[in-house]
């Protein structure tokens, strides 16, 4: 195949990548041109969200001495919680899609060939997601959400934290529920700051807040100690449906994902929990424990990956955006490359 | 000739609570961590032998999107500033060797020293757990201010005045 023909794969489905948009039920009976006043009720009322997502790589410098380039996208599935349909990837170079093998996480793998400035490779898909509440997977190894990186450590102050917040409770649903309202008294969520959190809970227990890593982090951290396996799962949040903004783009870095957690409570059973938007939105506090809102989709899971193939840099904090490299050495985000995210709404459901 | 032993002991002695020691974490106040670090020719150097000017040591690493716009920032401070009385010095803390740190300043035109800061005792020692983190320290070589996540050009320049007083 030449290389330099643009390869197009439709790999779930068949059928165009777009169409024109229709919004069936958005908001329906109500003024569709105003965001709600009392939008959270309104947020917690929907059931399912659909949307189209075109997620951009652009080589924007290609490594100053012409290195053939590796690329590594994340690609989303489908699972209980979200159908991945109409998925197509364009790619100015050959391209597979591989899985990575501790989670499953899947990728999609270009090079090692030489990109220049301009040079795109886009992942389009259409998303349904729902609204999430309790799980049932028996399928799930629930040994692999034990285990914790280096990052998410804990020490002596995290053991006494978790200790005394869970005193002698056995129970992972009301021990998590501890935890987590625990978290949200303790912790301050830091707008001001610009960059990310990298999830280090000794850290964020230390200064007593940070950003959406690390809250969640944080949570993990004692949920494992207190020896409940929790699942580590990110991607990205577009905006609530009371927001009414049905088309938008993101910055494709880590600033602009979204982490949350589930944690196993026997049975097949998992409770999703998002700390950090139950932090931001109070009103919604108690609804983010047990419930992940439908305005998100799920990108990857887990953390420490090593890709497929394996990259020759270190084991990825998390995989929610592209990775790339040259001659083993880890691409500059910003310099050789950038992730773009561009969404639709095309439906949400009451 | 005992007491010219107690007195030379007792010059020893002075001479060394003169000297600031080095701390074990990064503190506003204090002397910065000794650490040792692989530099761009693969010989590994302690941080602190090198402070003998204001200096500003930049920790990044090769995921971080602002850093690489920080770099713009600390180039153009060199050129008002000079290198008469401020140094420059850059931390990557994804290297562990020195083909990273190579290929970044390469990339990038990072033209200050830049040392593989890949290590635990480095992350710890600095509180590394985000960057860019940038360390200003005086000519005392005592630390004056820690800025993290990012930092606009004029509070760069004032925490660069403020170290060069």
């Amino acid at each position: 195949m030449n290389r330099r023909e643009f390869l197009k794969l439709s790999a779930l489905s068949a059928g165009a990548a777009m169409s024109g948009h229709v919004v069936s039920g958005y908001l329906s009976g109500a003024d569709a041109s105003t965001p709600h006043s009392d939008g959270y009720l309104y947020d917690m009322k929907v059931r399912s969200m659909d949307f189209e997502i075109i997620f951009d790589t652009e080589i924007i410098n290609p490594p100053k001495h012409g290195e053939p380039v590796r690329i590594w996208m994340p690609l989303s599935q489908s699972g209980f919680e979200q159908d991945v349909t109409h998925l197509s990837v364009d790619s100015p170079v050959a391209f597979h899609i591989n899985e990575e093998h501790q989670y499953g996480n899947k990728v999609v793998y270009a090079g090692p060939d030489r990109l220049n400035s301009g040079d795109k490779i886009t992942v389009t898909s259409r998303i349904h997601r729902k609204t999430v509440s309790v799980i049932e997977d028996k399928s799930e190894d629930i040994g692999r959400h034990l285990v914790l990186s280096e990052k998410e450590q804990w020490n002596d102050d995290i053991k006494a934290f978790a200790d005394k917040t869970v005193g002698g409770e056995t129970d992972p649903l009301k021990t998590g529920r501890k935890i987590y309202y625990a978290l949200h008294d303790l912790l301050t969520y830091d707008k001001d700051t610009i960059g990310c959190g990298p999830g280090v809970s000794k850290w964020t227990y230390e200064n007593r807040g940070g950003r959406c890593a690390d809250f969640q982090s944080l949570f993990r951290t004692m949920m494992v100690y207190k020896s409940i396996p929790v699942k580590w799962e990110q991607g990205i949040l577009i905006p609530y449906p009371s927001e009414k903004i049905l088309t938008g783009e993101l910055e494709g870095d880590c600033i602009g994902t979204l982490c949350w957690n589930k944690f196993y409570i026997g049975e097949g059973r998992w409770i999703p929990v998002d700390l950090v938007e139950g932090n931001q939105k109070k009103e919604m506090r108690d609804y983010f424990f047990g419930h992940l809102s439908p305005n998100r989709f799920n990108i990857s899971t887990g953390r420490n990956i090593t890709l497929a193939p394996p990259q020759k840099g270190e084991v990825l904090n998390t995989f929610p955006v592209t990775y790339g490299e040259y001659d083993g050495i880890p691409l500059i985000y910003g310099h050789h490359y950038r992730n773009n995210v561009r969404y639709k709404v095309l439906n949400v459901e009451i | 000739m005992m007491f010219l032993k107690h007195i030379t002991l007792t010059m020893i002695f002075l001479a060394v609570s003169y000297l600031p020691a080095a701390g074990t974490e990064v503190k506003v106040g204090e002397p910065p961590p000794s650490v040792i670090l692989m530099n761009e020719e693969g010989k590994m150097v302690d941080l602190i032998s090198l402070l003998d000017k204001p200096t500003i040591i930049y920790f990044t690493h090769n995921a971080c999107h602002y850093c690489t716009q920080i770099i713009a920032m600390l180039i153009r401070a060199d050129k008002k500033f000079g290198r008469q009385d401020l140094q420059i010095m850059g931390v990557n803390v994804m290297a562990k060797d020195r083909k990273l740190i190579r290929a970044y300043k390469d990339e990038l035109g990072f033209i200050f020293p830049m040392f593989a800061g890949n290590q635990a005792d480095v992350l710890k020692a600095y509180k590394i757990y985000y960057v860019p983190k940038l360390i200003f320290i005086d000519r005392n070589k005592i630390v004056k201010s820690v800025v993290g996540h990012y930092i606009h050009e004029p509070e760069l320049h004032e925490n660069i005045r403020e170290i060069m007083k």
